[in-house]
């Protein structure tokens, strides 16, 4: 019975990494839009490490 | 990535550069007129396909359907030669006028929705008195506002970030959408690359906004009328 729990916990915790982990590259490019829309020119923009 | 400091004046710089004015009207004009002909025209045609018994019925939904397999870009070519002939180029009516004459997605979709609409209401007006027109308009159309909420919000999106279109029949400045004038500070050597990211994120405003408010709206009409047939 505590197996059963301990399994769909387990099941929830690996799905919602996993659509965190896929969500990244939908909210990556809108977050570079935000933060880029707010720097001050193209030294801070193309700064390497970013 | 981020930062150092909040730097707001992009934002002003842009307007300051930006002929907001004119581009948010050629963006408005655009959005409105094709969400009416669309809303107009698809809920017409799919109530026929849902309701309506007439020959080939069912071969012609087919017909509209398989438009859908016809990619955007084939048949370019000759919808640019036919709006220059009858005098449309750089002009907004090729942007929303073909809106008037459906849209095979949107079709489908309030047909599917129509569907689940009991007959018996269609006949329980006839015997009462309605013609067709009158029972489209007083009962289906009323009985559909998921649906058509949803193609409101689906066809706004589109049509208020559509690029491509404008680029293709739009020239003078004047005649440009919001979207399309972004483009100008697209430099052939140099990109003001915070300029635009700052003009980008004023422009994707109002799309945002529909989208946060008919989120559930989208999701769930497209979610009813997939489920029914």
């Amino acid at each position: 019975m505590k197996k059963g729990i301990y399994l769909k916990y387990l099941r929830t915790l690996f799905l919602y990494i996993a659509l965190i982990t896929l969500s990244i590259a939908f909210i990556m490019p809108f977050l570079w839009m935000v933060t880029t829309s707010l720097k001050s020119g193209e030294d801070e923009i193309f700064s390497y490490p970013p | 990535m981020f930062p150092k400091k909040l730097n707001f004046d992009n934002y002003k710089r842009v307007l300051e550069l930006f002929p907001w004015l004119t581009f948010l009207k050629n963006s408005a004009i655009i959005t409105f007129l094709s969400t009416v002909g669309i809303v107009f025209s698809s809920s017409l045609a799919a109530f026929a396909f849902a309701t309506l018994r007439f020959k080939a019925r069912d071969k012609l939904f087919l017909l509209v359907i398989s438009t859908m397999m016809i990619p955007y870009y084939t048949t370019l070519i000759p919808q640019y030669i036919l709006f220059s002939k009858i005098g449309w180029i750089d002009t907004l009516k090729p942007l929303w006028v073909p809106a008037f004459f459906g849209s095979a997605y949107f079709i489908f979709l309030l047909r599917q929705f129509f569907k689940s609409i009991p007959r018996e209401l269609f006949e329980a007006a006839k015997i009462d008195g309605c013609n067709t027109f009158q029972i489209f308009y007083k009962i289906y159309f009323p009985l559909a506002k998921p649906a058509i909420i949803t193609v409101i919000i689906l066809q706004f999106i589109a049509a208020w970030g559509d690029f491509f279109g404008p680029l293709i029949y739009l020239q003078s400045e004047e005649k440009y959408t919001l979207v399309l004038g972004l483009n100008a500070f697209r430099g052939m050597y140099y990109t003001s690359w915070h300029y635009l990211m700052a003009a980008t994120c004023m422009v994707t405003i109002p799309s945002l906004i529909v989208f946060l408010i008919g989120q559930k709206r989208i999701i769930g009409g497209i979610t009813i009328t997939g489920m029914k047939s």
